[in-house]
């Protein structure tokens, strides 16, 4: 008997049952162990930091406190603010990014270009050699004098090798006989691009926007070595510096560095702020996410393209 | 189909021109600008105390030209920084003819970006450092501080070189050359024990003054089921060596803690190598017995949570730090806990102590300033201007604080300035301490040992002020550093299971890694040093 | 003869001229921002100070090298490094392709999109906070394991003291944080399958198991050797953010848990020795290297349409 499914038909038989309990068991263990961290960090953002301390972590509040999220939008303005250049720098740099690969990506994958071996070999060369920090600072910071400017936030992550060849694999997944097809009919390489490949490629231009937004989204390692005006600190940033001077802080009183008559640091919630911070800054990710799905649930049919 | 290569090219140029905006809103790289918007001052008013050829010196120094300096500070940017330190530069630009403005590090990232400032060659003059924790030993081996001569404090900043004491000066002081003005400042901060009264007195301890009752004190907690020290024997391990009378030497590997000398008597300058020394052997075994016992969980090498979480949580009933951080927590743990009645004790009674070093806390000079007269000259006045002095760590009088006396302050409720890092250039001889009203049993214990270790500053010794540098032995010291961590902790924690054979391995891999070449270095070092200064 | 050569170079230059311009943005990105700054590895043949910077430095040859020989470790903690990453690699792949396979024979469209959505989470958690999460959980008194060992009537277990079990410990959480991330990559490759091959192989009478085996997975070949490849080209670099959080400064479990980059960190993070660490750096980019050379050559003696370059 045959059974259709979103995949097209298939024989129904056991064989269909078994695999559907491995599959729906598999998952859900995954997915629960994924989940249960989760829930124990949303319950710790919402519990108190000498609960958390004294206790651990757990699945439901303790001792209910809303300190660690106060201290988060203390200054609202400051948060908003973070939220919105990260937002800008994120679709900014996504559509110039994915651009920026998909275009190379594809002269890659293409197999009447005998130098591609050479090129593919090119990019792949500088994810295993690299100066390390200081020169790549130099370089932003006295060569091309981006201190505190924007584009120092874009650039680094603009262009990453790893979606690059990710993107070249999918589109070698396309049949060359569509794009010959396309080439017959007279298409120039953009138009061939833009209108046969990237209508057939929407998963991985999915995935590869994901990782790129995702890069940007959780960045702040370019923001602490380049930015230095408050006003243009993105979101990741500015909480994780919260986070990391106090515990900074306090480890500098303890070893005696500092007088310890400078209390302030002391009651703040450490524990607890990592967690209402990790909420804070995945929470519009999470909730983006469903745009982005639609994308993984639907096969593509190459032949209703083809026309 | 022209529609969509046409909706393409629209999506492109639009991403550029956003790009191009937002690169736009950037300003470029920062610099110091000379701004000639101040009037000259002619005469310079810079209070020189007797040396009069200095003084004619420091006259003919030309302040016509209005300088801006800058300064890195490390720690997060106080609210209100930005008012009181424009009436720090009103009194700037009134006595030398210049103003400051200051960049932050913060103490998340200075790790990395401290080094990163002079690699890149950043433009600054003037920048916070501290022993060992903020990186003034890797600077002065990487050449980033300028060097001050004698003539050159001198003459710029004659009214520091007038209070500093020799001592500061010596341990600003590496390969003959001074790097540092250190701060005058010193506290007197040993390690102390803050211990929960009701459990003493379960076990019926009325004080506990030494080492050996501390021990059988932990003994008595771990048989109830209680950790004696939650964290571990971190901090144990110095309170055994300072109870001793010795301290660490600075500058050897793993913070100094691998070589020691006998600080409380200064006719002793032997140092001496942990692993060659039976004490260590001795201390070794008891942490063994002591963790087996279980005055502290095995896990304690992983753990993730802080040295006072084992006190405050109640599953310690100790914790070993210095005095005002005990006093902190301890205070806070007997709000939360009144029965806990926990206190600060002090289980050296018989030893002095030594003063924490002057270079805790110091400005440097960046060796590619463009303004070092004016930027040490400036610094004289931070040392030695009272005004500033109240400014830069209190805030606006009136504002943020208000007088109680001559030499003490009161915080205004509500209006506190939060001031960070000056102590870069405190000056005890003219700050002002605070007025503690309602202080709290803990409180009035901690100022009784604070004055107790003042009036027992031990005399100084020799090597209180020597640093060790491992120029020479870059490669060996990388190394040791290296093949310590498989053994140091865990023998410092009792955690091995055969501490004899562990000891054998750890000095096994010890040599293998060249500690022979470091600690023949370290003696020549050490013995140039006393031959010269004593 | 020379003549000939530069003409037809010159002749595939013009042939090649629209794929080389569209290539043109990404190449001068890259040499920019990664050769240009790749000419720093320099330091690692330096005694690097501030004055004389990367080029104005002295030469050491291999003196930057040494240290690592000398801390009788180096053995140790390559082993290590090699043999964890063939751990991940091996296990998080399989894992990954099992996930995405799963995802997509699953019919609930419900039940698919919560479940890949949840398993992005632990993507979001830092290994900061996973961490104090495992030390709330293998902590010997009040961890979550011990705990429920205890309400057993067992006795509690000292995990952070038995070096042997981390091995898995870590390999359980490495394929936790990314088992969501990675499985999205095979996904999507999957999505890419023409659906008219399944109904072709409908036809032929496949079951689901003779679908997902003769099908599914050879058309995601592509994909999946790349990222093997991609994979493999990292191995001698060792993932420091976990292995620092979740081991912390516990030597009694360094034998069975250190990696290059967490001995490097130890060996000089007091004295912050530039030339050093660029040299541990480039020790590793070597060996990468040459690994990847040689994992390369074979998948393209398999099928030249599979290598990386």
């Amino acid at each position: 008997m045959k059974e259709t499914n979103h995949l097209g038909k298939v024989k129904k038989g056991k064989e269909t049952i078994i695999l559907n309990i491995i599959a729906y068991m598999f998952c859900s263990i995954i997915a629960l162990m994924c989940l249960i961290p989760f829930i124990m960090i949303i319950a710790g953002s919402f519990s108190s930091e000498e609960a958390i301390v004294a206790n651990g972590f757990s699945l439901l509040p303790q001792d209910f406190s809303l300190e660690a999220y106060k201290t988060v939008f203390k200054d609202p303005i400051v948060v908003v603010r973070g939220y919105a250049t990260t937002i800008i720098l994120t679709i900014t740099g996504v559509a110039l990014g994915l651009l920026l690969q998909t275009m190379t990506a594809y002269v890659l994958a293409r197999k009447d270009f005998e130098w591609r071996n050479f090129f593919s070999f090119f990019f792949y060369f500088t994810t295993l050699f690299s100066g390390g920090l200081v020169p790549t600072y130099i370089l932003y910071t006295r060569t091309l004098n981006l201190q505190d400017n924007y584009l120092a936030l874009m650039l680094p992550l603009l262009f990453s090798v790893y979606n690059l060849l990710i993107m070249k694999s999918y589109i070698s997944a396309i049949p060359e006989s569509l794009i010959d097809a396309a080439k017959i009919d007279g298409c120039g390489e953009i138009r061939t691009l833009f209108q046969v490949v990237v209508p057939l490629i929407k998963p991985a231009l999915a995935t590869v926007g994901l990782f790129i937004g995702l890069a940007y989204w959780n960045d702040w390692y370019n923001a602490m070595l380049y930015i230095k005006s408050e006003t243009k600190y993105p979101l990741q940033y500015f909480l994780y510096q919260k986070v990391n001077n106090i515990e900074a802080y306090k480890k500098m009183i303890a070893s005696q560095a500092v007088s310890g008559d400078i209390i302030s640091a002391m009651s703040l919630p450490t524990q607890t702020l990592k967690l209402a911070l990790t909420i804070v800054v995945t929470g519009p990710v999470i909730l983006a996410f469903p745009f982005v799905q639609k994308y993984f649930v639907q096969g593509i049919t190459i032949g209703a393209v083809k026309g | 189909m022209k529609k969509k290569l046409k909706k393409v090219l629209a999506l492109m140029l639009g991403t550029v021109m956003a790009v191009s905006l937002l690169g736009g809103c950037g300003s470029s790289g920062g610099g110091s600008t000379t701004s000639g918007t101040s009037e000259p001052v002619n005469e310079t008013t810079v209070e020189s105390a007797d040396e009069e050829s200095e003084m004619s010196a420091a006259a003919e120094t030309d302040l016509s030209e209005f300088v801006e300096l800058k300064m890195y500070l490390v720690g997060d940017k106080p609210e209100g920084f930005d008012d009181v330190y424009a009436k720090i530069n009103e009194i700037l630009v009134e006595k030398i003819n210049c103003s400051i403005s200051v960049d932050w590090l913060s103490w998340s990232e200075h790790d990395t970006k401290y080094s990163l400032l002079f690699s890149a060659g950043e433009n600054f003059d003037l920048i916070f450092t501290a022993s060992n924790w903020c990186h003034f030993e890797q600077t002065v081996a990487l050449g980033g501080f300028l060097p001050l001569t004698e003539d050159f404090i001198k003459t710029y900043a004659p009214d520091i070189w007038e209070i500093q004491s020799q001592n500061a000066w010596d341990q600003a002081t590496i390969a003959d050359s001074i790097y540092m003005v250190p701060a005058n400042f010193v506290e007197v901060t040993p390690n102390v024990v803050a211990i929960r009264g009701d459990l003493m007195k379960k076990y019926g301890y009325d004080d506990i003054a030494d080492w050996d009752t501390l021990i059988s004190f932990y003994r008595d907690c771990a048989a109830e089921g209680i950790y004696g020290n939650a964290s571990g024997a971190g901090g144990v391990y110095w309170l055994w060596f300072e109870q001793m009378g010795y301290n660490v030497l600075s500058g050897t590997p793993s913070d100094g803690q691998l070589v020691l000398y006998h600080s409380s008597d200064a006719g002793d300058v032997e140092t001496q190598y942990i692993l060659d020394w039976d004490e260590f052997t001795d201390y070794c075994h008891l942490m063994k017995e002591l963790a087996d016992n279980g005055c502290w969980p095995p896990d304690v090498l992983s753990s993730t949570q802080d040295r006072q979480d084992g006190l405050l949580s109640g599953r310690g009933a100790s914790m070993v730090w210095n005095t005002g951080t005990c006093r902190i927590y301890a205070n806070e743990a007997n709000k939360e806990h009144p029965d806990w009645d926990i206190n600060v004790y002090n289980i050296m009674p018989d030893i002095k102590y030594g003063a924490t070093k002057y270079i805790n806390g110091g400005i440097g000079i960046n060796g590619n300033s463009k303004n070092p007269e004016r930027a040490m000259m400036a610094l004289n006045e931070f040392f030695t201007n009272p005004e500033i002095q109240d400014l830069a760590q209190l805030g606006i009088e009136g504002v943020n604080w208000e007088k109680v006396g001559d030499d003490q302050y009161k915080v205004i409720e509500g209006a506190s300035y939060v001031g960070s890092n000056y102590w870069g250039w405190r000056n005890m001889d003219i700050m002002r301490t605070e007025y503690r009203e309602d202080p709290t049993a803990v409180d009035s214990k901690e100022v009784q040992l604070k004055d107790y270790f003042l009036s027992n500053i031990r005399e100084d010794h020799v090597l209180d002020s020597f640093a060790f540098d491992p120029a020479a032995v870059n490669t060996q010291y990388a190394a040791v550093e290296a093949a310590m961590g498989t053994y140091f902790e865990p023998l410092r924690n009792g955690l091995v299971s055969d501490v004899d054979a562990s000891l054998e391995n750890f000095r096994a891999a010890l040599e293998a890694a060249g500690i022979r070449d470091i600690l023949e270095e370290m003696q020549k070092q050490v013995d140039a040093y006393v031959a010269a200064n004593q | 003869m020379q003549k000939t050569g530069f003409k037809s170079f010159m002749k595939k230059l013009y042939k090649y001229r629209v794929y080389l311009l569209m290539l043109a943005p990404a190449i001068i990105y890259t040499l920019i921002f990664s050769y240009y700054p790749m000419t720093g590895i320099v330091m690692a043949f330096k005694k690097y100070n501030y004055a004389g910077g990367i080029w104005g430095s002295p030469w050491n040859g291999l003196e930057n090298f040494r240290f690592f020989f000398m801390s009788g470790q180096a053995g140790t903690v390559t082993r290590n490094t090699v043999l964890y990453n063939i751990m991940f690699i091996v296990a998080g792949t399989a894992t990954q392709i099992a996930v995405a396979v799963f995802l997509t024979e699953i019919h609930n469209k419900f039940f698919r999109k919560v479940s890949q959505s949840l398993m992005f989470l632990p993507y979001f958690i830092s290994w900061v906070i996973v961490g104090v999460m495992a030390f709330n959980i293998f902590s010997s008194d009040y961890g979550f394991l011990n705990q429920l060992i205890k309400s057993f009537g067992g006795k509690s277990i000292s995990f952070y003291t038995k070096p042997e079990v981390w091995p898995l410990i870590l390999l359980f959480f490495n394929i936790w944080k990314g088992v969501g991330y990675g499985s999205v990559m095979y996904l999507a490759a999957i999505m890419g399958i023409d659906t008219s091959i399944y109904e072709a192989a409908a036809i032929d009478g496949a079951n689901v198991f003779q679908r997902i085996f003769r099908v599914t997975i050879p058309s995601i070949m592509p994909t999946v050797i790349i990222l093997l490849l991609m994979n493999i080209g990292g191995i001698f670099k060792g993932n420091f953010d976990m292995f620092y959080n979740l081991v912390g400064t516990n030597g009694l479990l360094f034998n069975y848990t250190d990696v290059i980059d967490t001995l490097a960190f130890r060996a000089l993070i007091s004295s912050n020795d530039f030339g050093m660490s660029a040299a541990i750096g480039a020790f590793q980019s070597v060996l990468c290297f040459i690994t990847i050379l040689f994992a390369n050559k074979m998948v393209s003696l398999y099928d030249k349409d599979y290598t990386l370059f």
